[in-house]
């Protein structure tokens, strides 16, 4: 089996498993491991919840790893294998450059944005919350600074108006995926050469937190009465952070979420909102609206 | 099943993957194989209406094989013309080399010369849907290549025109030249 390329898989989000779910039909690779964050708490219970790439390695009998920390002893687990090629979507951890030497032919990151632009760790909710049109998908090889290193391929999409972080990361990673399948043979076999990104031009994005989610009621009441400028911005963000960390405004020192929004001429419409502990409902059945008078 | 002549679109499309290699992807082997007539060497999905990345090669007096995914991973320098060689009486003193002529059970009748490469490196998912790669050299390599073609929504005709190959029609089981305006497809 050494003649196909050994590869190792990292990746953590439901969105990583597209990636995975294509590296498993190309005939030249051989999955030898997979890296995934560790089990968490989630959902009410708090019960330990595997990664959904997690679970997908267990089904499908996969050999699996879920490192707290690419430390020494799990470096020396990711050598044993001997990898030739890594292969990193959405994993969610920074990989110490020790690891990247690990692999002869590099670990190939699938970022879902055109860098340079975009690097960091929300290039999805940022490209939808500057309002822009188009963004896209690169195929780099990691480097020891964050979404540094050269390109191998991009692929553009058009971001659509009902585009929200959760569609259009999908719709990027599908095309990552098509990027794969069409460059990553040809990157394999010398055809095609990466590039370095032209760092002059990099812009970067941050963490976002649930706090970062906040909308002033007050900014609210100007553009459900026509302040297009706001109007723009309000409907962009609660798209761009959804469904994380969401959008949510404090009404009588609730807090309300805003689940969706849309725009009709200069005014913005809200169409869900969820109150603490309960299910969302229509913005007009929820509110007192003269909350907003 | 009966196969598909040009023109049709599913025969320009590009075929997508096999996610899952399952009982549905035997089905469509087995089809292929029995829809590849006598004459045949290979057979590609799109050729029975199925965009999807699998095709069968059946050399002569062998077995029909199945190719699920195929990809070439490495390949002899430059594409060239092949000659046939089998069945010439080289002793003859007008011996001429014959160039190997590539036809398609989709474009009956029509036949042409076509550069590839005469040595490849090829990998694929086999018939128990284990990976396998391979050297193929000679006749294999033709048909891999054209099969490989046929899955990215291409015909040889195609690379007959880009390269200025010579076409060649069947009439009366007469093979005769014709130009690049005859081979209408």
């Amino acid at each position: 089996m050494d003649h196909f390329f050994p590869t190792i898989f990292f990746g953590s989000q439901e969105d990583s498993l597209i990636i995975l779910k294509k590296i498993l039909t190309l005939p030249y690779l051989t999955i030898k491991l997979v890296v995934t964050q560790p089990p968490r708490p989630a959902g009410r219970k708090k019960l330990l919840t595997p990664t959904p790439v997690g679970k997908f390695a267990q089904d499908k009998n996969l050999p699996l790893l879920t490192p707290q920390k690419l430390d020494f002893k799990n470096q020396q687990k990711i050598n044993q294998i001997q990898p030739a090629l890594g292969i990193l979507a959405a994993y969610g951890q920074i990989i110490p450059v020790q690891t990247i030497k690990a692999f002869p032919r590099g670990i190939i990151n699938i970022h879902p944005s055109l860098l340079p632009r975009l690097r960091g760790p929300t290039p999805v909710a940022q490209a939808i919350f500057n309002g822009q049109k188009t963004t896209g998908t690169t195929l780099f090889l990691l480097d020891e600074k964050i979404d540094h290193g050269p390109v191998i391929a991009q692929k553009k999409t058009a971001i659509n108006p009902k585009d929200t972080r959760e569609s259009l990361t999908e719709r990027l990673f599908f095309l990552g995926s098509q990027l794969l399948e069409e460059k990553l043979l040809d990157f394999l076999t010398g055809k095609v050469n990466p590039k370095p990104q032209n760092h002059q031009r990099a812009t970067f994005t941050k963490l976002l937190s649930r706090e970062n989610g906040y909308i002033e009621v007050e900014k609210i009441k100007k553009a459900l009465s026509g302040n297009h400028n706001l109007t723009n911005k309000i409907e962009r963000k609660i798209r761009a952070f959804n469904p994380w960390p969401g959008t949510y405004t404090l009404i009588n020192n609730q807090r309300v979420k805003i689940i969706s929004a849309h725009q009709k001429n200069q005014n913005l419409k809200i169409d869900l909102i969820q109150f603490p502990g309960r299910r969302p409902i229509p913005w007009n059945k929820g509110l007192d609206q003269s909350l907003f008078q | 099943m009966e196969i598909i002549t040009a023109p049709s679109p599913v025969l320009t499309k590009v075929s997508s993957p096999i996610t899952n290699i399952d009982l549905k992807t035997f089905r469509l082997g087995k089809q292929l194989i029995s829809s590849l007539t006598d004459k045949g060497v290979g057979l590609a999905a799109p050729q029975i209406g199925k965009n999807k990345t699998v095709f069968i090669i059946r050399l002569p007096q062998q077995e029909a094989q199945l190719f699920i995914n195929p990809a070439i991973t490495g390949h002899s320098k430059k594409k060239q013309y092949s000659l046939l060689l089998e069945g010439a009486n080289h002793h003859q003193e007008d011996y001429q080399p014959q160039p190997f002529l590539e036809g398609c059970l989709s474009l009956p009748h029509l036949y042409g010369t076509v550069k590839r490469w005469a040595k490849i490196e090829a990998c694929w998912f086999n018939n128990k849907g284990r990976k396998v790669k391979k050297t193929l050299n000679g006749l294999e390599a033709i048909i891999f290549q054209h099969e490989l073609d046929h899955l990215k929504g291409l015909l040889f005709p195609q690379r007959v025109k880009k390269e200025g190959g010579q076409f060649f029609q069947e009439k009366n089981g007469q093979l005769e030249k014709i130009s690049h305006q005859e081979a209408n497809f």
